[in-house]
């Protein structure tokens, strides 16, 4: 009840002007920054770091909280409409994102888009006002070896869970682990798989994987495509079309409600991010959705399932950012910048030094998430127009902005040249029926798995008995066990059961 | 096609493998070397591929298209001479040669798409977002 009433303290200093004016400006910028592929959260907020600098920093942080909310929506539409995630956690919602845009739904999946991002955000900012400190110290129980065997688990699961072939679902996966070793080995020093290049030293840039892999590799694959435009039904798409349903809204309910408690606790999980925790959700809908069959294919559910997550995520980490100080994601270590540089100690103490600061930050999550879905739902009609552009001319645009966006990460052309390479493989891979999908998330993991295998092995003096020492990664072993047996299992099992009957 | 995929892992995973046993080492001052997760990953990776050479079929050619590749040799042609045009005269270029030859739309048409793209890249990301875009000899 203490924390309810500090909210509605807080609400008095978020609903002022300026805090407003900062919350709007904020998640409006956000929406189109994430929106535009190679930018990113990460890129956005530092780069606008700088304009907060002399602001009272209840402003500042406001504004920049809103920018990180903000870009997860927008992330989505670009992944929705032309196969481009604005930003790595929106890879899973080109998944049946695009698959829908090809139906002729895009306006369903923008509204799922946003309907799920509102929805997952509010779930984690309820969870950040009630329980985010206590969340925060059960964040805290996850060390390395809990880590090591959440991610073994992610690992081995994303291999089935994506695609039509298992095998080459974990092929996909095995390549995206390997070429997430290329680089200087931080923790030993040593050069890895280099070739003599210097812009090798720092590794493969994910965001030039991602827009290679999925938007270059997808314009490769339209130039033998037979449609005329990036959706199938253009004089269809109407406003009132791309409303959903109430049958819909009640189908994907359940699955936004998994998503954002799922993303939530990822979120708080140091390291974890928006990106772990779509893909989490993401392959929990696949293994126990009712409409698992379809994911892939075009669903709704696969479009709510990450996109409820990884902004229940985005709202997650800052439990840790504020409670702890510890950041739980790259973008949080920049807000986390920003709050020291404003002379503020984030930990157990900022919530008694600066209870003002806190619940106004808190609050204005609120208004934000309202502002960011008005927008969102504000910018469909013009988005589903874009669709009605023809392929042709819409091919020379999406090459224009994967060559910009790759070089934007970090102003290289190494990471266009890289982005163009991906592309090229990806076609491959496309054209072969191996799902990237794997490949992106495994490349994303396994410098965390890396790192928190050292750190566990450091902690045992080289005993891996303490992976299953520790009650919660057994458990995590345990069912990571189970995920890769039952498959195989059913596959035996049915087989059999098909011989009974062919014998009687 | 699957078999191409499969033989282009198999080399590659069993290069890593070696090195990373070679020359990385495995296990270090009990704990894992550099080559740790590089001989696991391809170990692992190098059994399934040679799995998936062994069940596939003989390669089929013809699933490659021609025109799938335009778009990466527009691309690779406009990075080798990128530092003489410079890339936001580049998007002017490679939108209205692509409208103009691909799409046959009338030279004025693709001109004025052209310009668009090339005013939303320049303002965008070179002006708002501090972009600093690759310059040609003309400094844009």
């Amino acid at each position: 009840m203490e924390n309810i009433a500090l909210l509605i303290q807080g609400f008095s200093v978020a609903l002022s002007l300026d805090n407003l004016l900062a919350a709007t400006g904020g998640a409006i910028l956000g929406i189109l920054i994430g929106a535009m592929p190679g930018v990113g959260a990460l890129t956005g907020v530092s780069l606008l770091l700088p304009l907060v600098f002399k602001t009272d920093p209840t402003t500042g942080i406001i504004f920049l909280a809103g920018i990180y909310y903000g870009n997860m929506y927008g992330g989505s539409y670009s992944a929705i409409l032309i196969n481009v995630p604005g930003d790595s956690p929106a890879i899973m919602s080109c998944l049946d994102g695009y698959q829908l845009t090809g139906q002729g739904k895009a306006g369903k999946a923008l509204f799922t888009s946003n309907f799920a991002s509102f929805l997952g955000s509010s779930v984690g900012i309820i969870l950040l006002t009630i329980i985010g400190p206590a969340l925060a110290e059960v964040g805290l129980q996850f060390g390395p070896v809990e880590i090591t065997s959440l991610i073994i688990l992610a690992l081995s699961s994303i291999g089935w869970m994506l695609g039509d072939d298992p095998l080459k679902g974990l092929v996909s996966t095995g390549i995206g682990v390997l070429i997430a070793t290329i680089g200087v080995d931080l923790a030993l020093g040593q050069k890895r798989f280099t070739f003599g290049s210097l812009d090798l030293l720092s590794g493969l840039n994910f965001i030039s994987l991602v827009i290679g892999m999925f938007g270059f590799a997808q314009v490769m694959v339209l130039m033998t495509s037979k449609k005329e435009t990036m959706t199938a039904t253009v004089k269809k798409l109407t406003i009132r079309e791309s409303l959903l349903t109430w049958p819909e809204i009640k189908k994907i309910l359940p699955v936004i409600f998994r998503g954002s408690i799922l993303g939530n606790f990822v979120g708080v999980l140091p390291g974890a991010g928006a990106t772990t925790a779509s893909f989490l959700s993401y392959m929990m809908e696949k293994r126990i959705g009712k409409n698992r069959e379809n994911m892939g294919k075009g669903a709704l559910e696969g479009v709510a399932a990450a996109e409820s997550a990884d902004n229940a995520a985005a709202a997650g980490s800052f439990a840790p950012l504020l409670a702890l100080g510890i950041p739980g994601s790259a973008t949080s270590a920049v807000l986390l910048g920003g709050l020291m540089m404003w002379g503020l100690r984030p930990g157990p103490l900022l919530f008694k030094e600066n209870p003002e600061f806190v619940w106004g930050l808190i609050a204005s999550m609120y208004v934000g998430n309202l502002i960011c879905i008005g927008v969102g739902f504000a910018m469909i009609p013009f988005l589903i127009n874009l669709l009605k552009i023809p392929i042709v001319v819409m091919n020379p645009i999406v090459m224009i902005i994967c060559i910009v966006g790759a070089f934007s990460v970090n102003n290289s052309m190494f990471d266009v040249w890289l982005m163009l390479g991906s592309g090229v493989i990806a076609y491959f891979f496309i054209i072969s029926n191996y799902p990237v999908a794997p490949l992106l998330l495994a490349f994303i993991l396994t410098p965390r798995l890396e790192t928190a295998t050292r750190q566990s092995f450091d902690i045992s003096g080289g005993n891996p008995l303490i992976f299953i020492q520790k009650p919660i990664s057994l458990v995590l072993l345990v069912i990571t066990a189970l995920f890769m047996i039952a498959p195989l299992a059913m596959k035996f099992w049915q087989k059999n059961s098909s011989e009974k009957s062919c014998r009687l | 096609m699957e078999r191409l995929v499969a033989v282009f892992s198999l080399v590659m995973s069993l290069y890593w493998a070696y090195t990373g046993w070679n020359e990385y080492g495995f296990w270090e001052n009990r704990g894992p070397g550099a080559g740790f997760i590089p001989v696991l990953a391809g170990i692992f990776t190098a059994a399934l591929s040679a799995y998936i050479i062994y069940r596939s079929e003989k390669l089929d050619w013809n699933t490659l298209k021609l025109p799938a590749f335009y778009p990466a040799l527009a691309v690779f042609a406009g990075l080798l001479s990128m530092n003489i045009i410079g890339l936001v005269a580049f998007t002017f270029i490679l939108t209205t040669a692509w409208l103009k030859f691909m799409a046959r739309y009338t030279l004025r048409r693709s001109c004025l798409i052209g310009l668009g793209m090339t005013c939303f890249v320049f303002l965008v990301f070179e002006l708002w977002l501090d972009v600093p875009l690759p310059a040609g000899i003309l400094g844009i």
